[in-house]
């Protein structure tokens, strides 16, 4: 079952699924142990892109490594197309927050490292590389070292870099952080369009709500400490996606919906006693005492 | 539209009298200046001074002189063969400690201990221990550079991201491929100002050595015109010495610009 | 209904400002004849892609830096022209993205530096006004903690209270909430808009957020990419004080449309020509 992604190039089409079964994660720091996960079960189905989303400290960048095989979990098994994970692996490529191309590479050979350690041929790899560059509009640039592109073409180098490998997962933490918000918004127009295109399973970390549900076929949402799953919020919103889609009415309802369910987690964390703390009890004060002083 | 050629002429006058080149320029003429007076009108404990010009006239002599030039190039050896066994033996020393928890388990606590001695300290023991003087001061020379290069190394390895570790492993790389594509070409950067610090420190260690023990070369030199009294020549020694090292710098800073051409800035 | 400040300051005129940069050769026209007014007392929301343009007008107005031509004035007054440039003031106060609170003083010290420093108040008196203002926003008990010890959103209120206890004519904001998540988010927006509403004064607001923007202005200023100039003035007629419910309403979403779609067009202008240069 192959798919031809329109140059000519064709994609395995063969995506995977992973399973994530009473995952839970404990840190041992000395005297104090930290449960990071605990028994996190769910899906991320193939062929759709799954969100992951939740306050800070909520453990998804933990769950990100389980899931890559950095890291073994404290007890739970998480299953690629029913096999349990053993460390990382091909089949699902990362792509993380703070760019790991490699600097001393330039861009061609940042995107054909995979290819080159794992023994494909020069003809192929040349091919390969030439068609994702192409479309990621990097081609023009492929001689050129990390540090002279900007954010936004960095992130594109190191999708390429990840997709030409044809990974049956791709695996996103927060990968447009950090980019200003103009760039932002055209990156996740530039992936959604990809994504639209192949279909590849995906999981997806952000923070940015809007981020989160312009690009999601499903929303994940995780609890603050420890991470377990809250709720899963299914994206209705029609494919393919369009930016203007962002002011549309049910938009903005899935955005209200989203916002209360991590207000909610937030005021958990407040209850804990943590830095954030503080954010909610000016919440509370204020959307209890809106300015009366005006008219 | 005249505003922007309007800047560009205000640009290309400044380039030729900026004044901060202009002030640069006033500060070292002052420089001399006060040297000549500080001398003229005989300042306490600077009287003996070599006026500007003496100096100036044993540059020219010097100049002129083979056993000058000589000099030059018996100090250069010495420090190029010291400094290259240092890299030589320093930079895989320092992969390997760097990569191997156990290799470092085992070699680390000797070469802690030795690398707080000062080099210079090293010059009794190394002059007793070769068996001409030549090659103990060639081992002084690497001393200076090998417990820098080494530690330098280790921090290379260990400033490595372990993301980037992490990718190439996702990606497919083995062992080999990480060592080779990731660890050596990340660490370069250590590597290289492990290098330019160590060649720093050579000059010094070289400097000390040739006027303790030294046949031949600028530090004997400088030390001999003390011994009879040249003074204009000491002074033409010292900066002699100052120029040399800036040049071996200047080139160690430039071979490490060639091997990193993605740390350029556009 | 708010529209004027309560002693009708901090009018601003923009006419005609054109900004070039010559960093060492390639010079750069950041701003070309821009024009736009702000009324007094109004929330203007300034959004555009990346680039020198806002930010030249903050630098202009505040007091930082120069223009190459054109003129702004502030209440009738010439602040800047190509001859003539206002220093900093605190009639004219900025807050930036980067928290800028003295670590070393607490919050109490950080909120009374300016008008004790400049003998505008004695300190019992400043001290008095800080303590009101932070009960106000429902910040009480942090008066001796010292800025690390306090999330981000708590620090910018902060900050945003050292400037207004100066009663500035101008409030200049350069993206204040960038960085902070949704939730936080929501919290300063309302903090905000409290503190707008009880006492009025010109907000010169710059952002990349859309719904911020909208939900914060009484303009919305679009700006192209470089050169800078007004693109569109979006005007946003909703009631004061905002309340989060007007998100969802018909009004909103057609504005939030409005402003995107303009945004968007030129922030691709700007991806495409950011790109070239890099070439």
């Amino acid at each position: 079952m192959s798919r031809n992604d329109g140059n000519g190039v064709l994609s395995k089409g063969d995506f995977g699924e992973v399973r994530l079964e009473d995952v839970t994660k404990v840190y041992e720091k000395a005297d104090q142990s930290q449960r990071v996960l605990d028994e996190c079960t769910f899906s991320v189905e193939r062929g759709k892109l799954t969100v992951l989303m939740g306050p800070s400290g909520c453990g998804k960048t933990v769950l990100i490594n389980l899931v890559a095989g950095y890291e073994k979990p404290t007890s739970g098994r998480i299953f690629i197309d029913g096999s349990p994970v053993d460390g990382p692996g091909s089949d699902r490529l990362v792509v993380f927050q703070e760019t790991a191309l490699f600097p001393w590479m330039t861009v061609y050979s940042n995107v054909t490292f995979g290819c080159q350690v794992q023994g494909v041929g020069r003809g192929e790899t040349k091919e390969r590389a030439e068609h994702i560059l192409k479309k990621v509009g990097l081609y023009e640039f492929r001689d050129k070292y990390p540090s002279q592109l900007s954010g936004g073409m960095q992130r594109r180098a190191e999708l390429a870099r990840a997709m030409i490998n044809d990974p049956k997962i791709m695996i996103l933490d927060e990968p447009f952080r950090g980019l200003d918000a103009m760039t932002r918004q055209l990156m996740q127009e530039f992936y959604v369009g990809l994504f639209e295109e192949i279909g590849r399973t995906n999981l997806f970390v952000t923070h940015e709500i809007d981020e989160a549900i312009f690009l999601a076929d499903r929303v994940v949402i995780l609890t603050f400490q420890p991470g377990k799953v809250k709720a899963e919020i299914e994206i209705d919103l029609p494919r393919p996606r369009e930016f203007h889609m962002l002011a549309s009415p049910r938009f903005m309802e899935i955005r209200e919906q989203v916002i209360d369910l991590l207000y909610e987690e937030a005021s958990k964390a407040f209850a804990a006693g943590s830095k954030a703390a503080y954010d909610l009890m000016g919440a509370i004060v204020a959307r209890k005492g809106a300015c009366e002083k005006c008219e | 539209m005249e505003m922007i050629q309007e800047l560009r002429l205000k640009r290309e006058f400044k380039k030729v009298f900026n004044i901060r080149v202009i002030r640069g320029f006033l500060s070292i003429v002052m420089f001399v200046v006060l040297w000549q007076l500080v001398v003229f009108i005989k300042v306490p404990y600077l009287e003996n001074l070599p006026y500007p010009k003496d100096v100036a006239a044993g540059a020219a002599d010097a100049a002129g002189s083979r056993t000058y030039w000589f000099g030059w190039g018996i100090s250069l050896v010495r420090i190029f063969v010291g400094f290259i066994m240092a890299q030589l033996i320093g930079i895989p020393l320092g992969l390997a400690m760097g990569i191997s928890r156990t290799f470092k388990d085992f070699t680390f606590p000797v070469f802690e201990m030795l690398r707080p001695i000062p080099p210079i300290a090293w010059i009794p023991l190394a002059i007793l221990f070769w068996p001409t003087r030549e090659l103990s001061i060639y081992f002084l020379v690497f001393i200076g550079a090998f417990f820098i290069i080494v530690i330098n190394v280790i921090q290379g390895v260990s400033n490595i991201s372990v993301s980037l570790k992490w990718a190439a492993s996702s990606l497919g790389a083995r062992p080999k491929h990480i060592f080779w594509r990731i660890l050596v070409p990340g660490s370069l950067p250590s590597i290289i100002t492990g290098m330019t610090v160590g060649m720093g420190v050579t000059w010094n260690v070289l400097i000390a050595a040739e006027m303790i023990a030294g046949q031949g070369g600028l530090g004997r030199m400088t030390w001999e015109a003390y011994t009879n009294n040249n003074i204009p020549f000491i002074v033409v020694g010292m900066v002699s010495i100052g120029v040399a090292g800036y040049l071996c710098s200047t080139l160690v800073r430039w071979l490490g610009e060639k091997a990193m051409p993605w740390k350029k800035r556009f | 209904m708010v529209t004027g400040a309560q002693n009708h300051q901090g009018e601003i005129l923009i006419k005609d400002v054109t900004k070039i940069y010559d960093p060492e050769g390639v010079h750069v026209v950041a701003m070309k004849d821009c024009s736009f007014d702000i009324a007094a007392g109004e929330f203007a929301v300034i959004v555009g892609p990346s680039g020198c343009g806002k930010t030249t007008l903050l630098n202009a107005i505040a007091g930082f830096d120069t223009i190459t031509s054109g003129e702004i004035y502030l209440d009738g007054e010439l602040i800047s022209s190509r001859d003539r440039q206002i220093k900093p003031d605190v009639e004219r106060m900025v807050v930036f993205q980067n928290g800028a609170l003295f670590p070393w003083k607490t919050v109490m010290e950080n909120v009374i530096y300016g008008p004790v420093v400049q003998k505008r108040m004695k300190k019992r008196e400043a001290v008095d006004a800080a303590r009101e203002m932070l009960h106000q926003v429902g910040l009480n008990g942090i008066e001796d903690k010292y800025p690390e010890e306090l999330s981000s959103g708590v620090q910018r209120r902060v900050e945003i209270l050292r400037a207004l206890i100066n009663k500035p004519k101008v409030v200049m904001l350069d993206e204040p909430f960038r960085g902070l998540d949704a939730v936080a988010k929501t919290v300063m927006h309302e903090f905000l808009m409290d503190i707008f509403c009880e006492s009025p004064r010109t907000m010169f607001f710059i952002t990349h957020d859309l719904d911020e923007a909208i939900f914060l202005g009484s303009k919305v200023i679009i700006m192209t990419t470089r050169p800078a100039q007004v693109k569109k003035i979006v005007h946003v007629d909703l009631p004061w004080p905002r309340e989060h419910h007007v998100l969802g309403s018909k009004i909103y979403l057609d504005l939030k449309r409005e402003v995107l779609e303009a945004v968007h067009e030129e922030a691709k202008k700007a991806f495409e020509a950011g790109e070239r240069e890099m070439a």
